[in-house]
């Protein structure tokens, strides 16, 4: 009985981590050159020491992008740019809550 | 494969096991076909009442459960069925790497840029993104319907919106000692790339 209960708690316990995980946040903004011009067609990525590489965003017309389902964490996550397979722009970001992140890549 | 495909194989291989099960229960002579009673030993309604399966042999109603459970499975198993879907186009004037992502759309309802729901994906709509670096994306959509004939977005010509944007290492935060980053193509372990 008591094993039961165990493995029952366990398997709660387990879907509540999923449950956490895919609750994540969105982290979303605009990627903008030296001119203020929205730079269309890049890709943007987030990259964590532990999670690894999150999918792809890649910018609209209006430069704009959004990766959603972003776990928080204390750790920073490393923002980056990609020209095609280029990259072009990296930068540490704090990802407690949505967050609203500009690139200007002068 | 997610919950739900596991929920309809198992599902079917229910109805499976119940059909041969009833069958071999027969041919031991567990169960009889000639045992029947005046009253109807099962009666099925689906779709509030416009389909009715009704039996006064209890050894059938067994078959007919069984079916049930593989007609329904398949029935709502269909949309998880992989559609091959026939991809054509080319692109024009564009001197960057070109990708070309399908891709589908459903209304999420996000609240300070903080998403909780669940979505059923379904196929209702299709989108064509022509995207290069520096270019203004290309976007095209096709209806279900349209899919069986396969996608084809013609000759797409985009136009440049940005120069070009060499690399440089003032712009590119070095990574803590002993972690490396691993390329592009290795994404998607977490989060999901959309748009706004």
């Amino acid at each position: 009985m008591k094993q039961r209960l165990k493995l029952s708690l366990m398997a709660i316990l387990l879907l509540l981590t999923q449950t956490a995980w895919a609750q994540g946040v969105s982290v979303y903004g605009s990627v903008t050159n030296a001119y203020s011009q929205p730079v269309p067609g890049v890709v943007v990525s987030l990259f964590h020491p532990v999670y690894g590489r999150s999918s792809p965003s890649y910018t609209d017309g209006w430069g704009r992008y959004a990766i959603h389902a972003v776990p928080p964490d204390q750790a920073p996550y490393y923002i980056e740019v990609y020209w095609g397979n280029q990259l072009i722009y990296r930068d540490p970001i704090q990802v407690f809550g949505p967050l609203e992140w500009h690139i200007m890549l002068n | 494969m997610g919950t739900y495909d596991y929920t309809i194989l198992g599902a079917i291989l229910c109805g499976i096991i119940m059909v041969f099960g009833g069958i071999v229960l027969l041919y031991k002579g567990a169960i009889r076909l000639e045992v029947a009673s005046k009253d109807p030993a099962l009666t099925v309604e689906m779709f509030q009442k416009e389909l009715k399966f009704s039996t006064r042999n209890p050894a059938l109603g067994l078959f007919m459960i069984g079916l049930c459970f593989v007609v329904l499975s398949i029935y709502f198993g269909q949309d998880m069925a992989a559609t091959a879907i026939e991809v054509r186009g080319r692109t024009e004037g564009v001197d960057e790497q070109v990708t070309i992502r399908l891709q589908s759309q459903w209304p999420i309802d996000a609240h300070e840029g903080q998403v909780h729901q669940v979505v059923r994906p379904q196929l209702d709509v299709l989108w064509v993104v022509v995207s290069a670096p520096g270019y203004t994306p290309h976007y095209e959509s096709f209806a279900r319907d349209e899919l069986k004939r396969g996608v084809d977005f013609g000759s797409v010509t985009l136009a440049r919106a940005a120069p070009k944007i060499e690399p440089s290492a003032a712009r590119i935060a070095e990574l803590p000692t002993g972690v490396e980053a691993p390329p592009l193509s290795e994404g998607g372990r977490f989060g999901s790339g959309g748009s706004l």
